[in-house]
């Protein structure tokens, strides 16, 4: 029974790593510079990292199927010029037709299904492999991203469409006499979140999921149609792909070629230190927000401390690459765990296995 | 257990939701350390009234080859003249790391920001903010498209045309004993104002001379376009020079069109095609130092930061800047002009016409970039 207690308390400790160093790093940043701890910077975070937040959403889901998808970056940005070529001036680098900015973004947001329904369709159906597929979707949306746009970006955006993204929910009166905007993305994001914690612990098709990424064969076994499952979350995926091209460009006030170019790896890096496995299965949401959340605290604060860019990659690198490690680690003690209970349960008394093990 | 997990997690998302909405006080964890923290900032206070606080600039590049640097360096240069501090960041050709890097200087709480823009736009967004913060806003080298800012300083494009055209007027009627022949103009990216003046600059001076020839090809700024243009039409037609919207990108890939040609030679040479061109980057400034190129319009490029400094300075004191020409003595970039226009005041800064008189000049930025 001690075990167990102990057990449990490593797998607690593991599962929320990620606060501790959230918060040890809004400690260490408020230490070392005084803009720091400032409710404009705070703020700030929060809505900078809301387009990386939507994707690594998107992405918290085909991890937890234990699939990838790669394609979102691009995806972010393929449906972000959709809709800014449809609601821009020709002045402006649009196409002149200024569509009303809420047809824009259903039509961006079906764009985004529709990337996520090819990805599905193709994974599950044709049994192509899910890292290629989406691989290629990556460069063929890359691609046709530039091909559409007119060689530069496209700003200028209609009010309503810019609101999510860069808009103010509202604005609080600071003690310097300046108001601080409430950015709506900030809201949104965390909405968002606890909107993808909800499906994935409390409805059936969130726990079919982690029983298809945990173990495909057993899930199929017990009736649960995988396919289905991973057709879903890919749409899902391109959904949130085409959220995360809405905050972008209202945040910019513009799509460029390359918006969302290179997010991909902090996507990954994002929800693997958030506690998201790569083998499947395991992880929760709001633990892909704190990765999220320190991806972002790190980002600013190291800026702000005036490390250098490249110090920053490392740093970065270093983080992912911790966080694969302790990923790896829960998975070996899980298995562990599991083949020592299975032992000795065993009714004719494999202990030497179990000396073995230790 | 899970409930305690989901509990714990709400409570921290509910923490950070508070810490950001709160007013601007450091975090107070409990009480004793609030009263400490207060003495502290009294102390401060004191310090800041006897000391002068120093300026901060912001300043972002879009990246950091070639002529940005000499940009970059100069706006350092400016800045120690004014004992002022500056954050560099560099952009890396991202107009959205560009917009984050303004947040920075937004939340340093910096005194002015100064950026090359990646993107003339998207740079509107960050515009607005830095408005909204009170803070000062400047371009050097480019300016935004859309947005009203403080000022931009930048090199006069239309005079570096004329420059250029100029020199190849003159180098023509040496050739001819008058001014004939057939140009070959490599025009930039169309839809750009820099390479609609330096178009402009330069076919002003040349339709004054009926019997020159010119033949215009857009190359969107691509080496491989600059070297195509240049074998399709040296190949067909009896060029006698070629003008380059920017010797940057055109120097090396024409000159070695012209060696694939045959037409390599050097000036004084039996042959030798005439080159002229804007930016006067180090291959071209070495091109006519060997004796391959002629001439090259110089955009001040060190200048920008030194001179837009001053005009920081101005702002901050709540100076007005006004209208008009600026003069000053031994300056490249003097004469220059200050016009109001609709993104905020504009100082266009005199180019310098570099030929093999002054090509050793180290005040040129061709000859201080690495």
């Amino acid at each position: 029974m001690e075990s167990n207690r102990a057990n449990r308390v490593f797998i607690f400790v593991v599962d929320n790593l990620i606060w501790v160093f959230v918060v040890v790093s809004l400690i260490v940043f408020s230490l070392i510079s005084k803009s720091f701890f400032t409710p404009f910077n705070l703020v700030n975070i929060l809505s900078r990292v809301a387009p990386l937040g939507l994707l690594v959403i998107g992405q918290s889901f085909t991890l937890i199927t234990a699939n990838f998808d790669l394609s979102s970056e691009s995806a972010m940005g393929f449906t972000a010029m959709v809709a800014a070529l449809l609601l821009a001036s020709q002045k402006n680098g649009g196409l002149g037709l200024e569509w009303n900015p809420f047809v824009g973004i259903l039509i961006m947001l079906a764009v985004g299904v529709l990337i996520g329904l090819f990805n599905g369709v193709f994974i599950t159906r044709l049994g192509m492999n899910n890292f290629i597929m989406t691989v290629a979707m990556l460069m063929v949306l890359r691609g046709a991203t530039y091909a559409i746009s007119p060689g530069k970006s496209v700003n200028f955006l209609p009010e309503a469409f810019k609101w999510l993204g860069g808009g103010a929910l509202f604005r609080v009166p600071l003690e310097n006499g300046k108001m601080l905007a409430i950015p709506a993305s900030m809201f949104f994001l965390i909405f968002a979140f606890l909107v993808a914690f909800a499906v994935t612990k409390y409805t059936r098709f969130g726990r079919n999921m982690y029983a298809v990424g945990a173990n495909r064969q057993a899930a199929e076994a017990a009736g649960i149609d995988a396919r289905r499952v991973i057709l879903w979350v890919y749409i899902i995926s391109g959904f949130c792909a085409a959220l995360a091209g809405l905050l972008d460009a209202g945040r910019m006030d513009s799509a460029t070629p390359r918006t969302g170019a290179g997010l991909i790896f902090p996507v990954q890096a994002a929800a693997v230190i958030g506690g998201i496995s790569l083998f499947g299965g395991r992880g929760n949401l709001i633990g892909a927000f704190g990765g999220v959340l320190l991806w972002g605290i790190l980002d600013t604060g190291l800026n702000i401390a005036k490390v250098s860019p490249f110090w920053i990659e490392v740093s970065r690198g270093a983080l992912l690459l911790f966080a694969m490690f302790i990923d790896a680690l829960k998975v070996s003690y899980l298995r562990r765990t599991a083949i020592r209970k299975v032992l000795s349960a065993s009714p004719i008394g494999l202990k030497d296995p179990i000396q073995q093990l230790e | 257990m899970k409930k305690t997990v989901t509990i714990f997690t709400f409570f921290m998302v509910l923490a950070l939701l508070m810490a950001s909405c709160a007013p601007a006080t450091p975090a107070a964890p409990a009480e004793p350390q609030v009263v400490e923290k207060t003495v502290v900032v009294e102390k401060t206070v004191v310090v800041e009234k006897e000391a002068p606080k120093t300026v901060t600039i912001g300043y972002g590049a879009p990246e950091l080859s070639g002529g940005q640097g000499v940009i970059m360096n100069g706006m350092v240069t400016g800045a120690k003249g004014k004992n002022w501090a500056v954050v560099t960041t560099n952009a890396n050709f991202d107009a959205a790391a560009q917009a984050n890097q303004i947040d920075y200087f937004i939340s340093l709480g910096v005194d002015a920001i100064v950026v090359v823009p990646v993107d003339s736009q998207a740079i509107c967004a960050s515009v607005q903010k830095a408005k909204d913060a009170g803070i000062p806003f400047f371009t050097i080298d480019r300016a935004p498209i859309g947005c009203e800012i403080n000022m931009t300083v930048q090199s006069d494009n239309y005079m570096a045309g004329k420059q250029s055209g100029e020199a190849m007027v003159k180098l023509l009627t040496e050739k001819y004993g008058e001014p004939k022949g057939t140009v070959l103009e490599l025009q930039g990216d169309l839809g750009q104002n820099v390479a609609q003046l330096r178009g402009a600059g330069f076919n002003d001076v040349m339709k004054n001379y009926p019997n020159i020839k010119v033949i215009s090809k857009p190359t969107e700024w691509k080496a491989e376009k600059f070297s195509q243009a240049t074998l399709d039409v040296v190949s067909t037609e009896a060029v006698d020079g070629i003008y380059m919207h920017s010797d940057c990108v055109g120097t090396k890939v024409v000159l070695s069109a012209l060696e694939q040609l045959g037409k390599k030679f050097k000036a004084g040479e039996e042959g030798h095609i005439f080159l002229t061109g804007v930016d006067a980057c180090p291959d071209a400034v070495a091109a006519i130092r060997d004796g391959y190129s002629d001439q090259a319009s110089s955009q001040p490029l060190p200048d920008f930061g030194v001179v837009i400094a001053d005009y920081i300075e101005k702002t901050l004191k709540g100076e007005q800047i006004t209208e008009g020409e600026v003069v000053k003595e031994g300056a490249l970039w003097s004469p220059a002009r200050i016009v109001k226009s609709d993104t905020g005041f504009m100082m266009n800064l005199a180019t310098t016409s570099v030929d093999k008189t002054n090509a050793s000049d180290p005040a040129l930025w061709g000859n201080q970039a690495k």
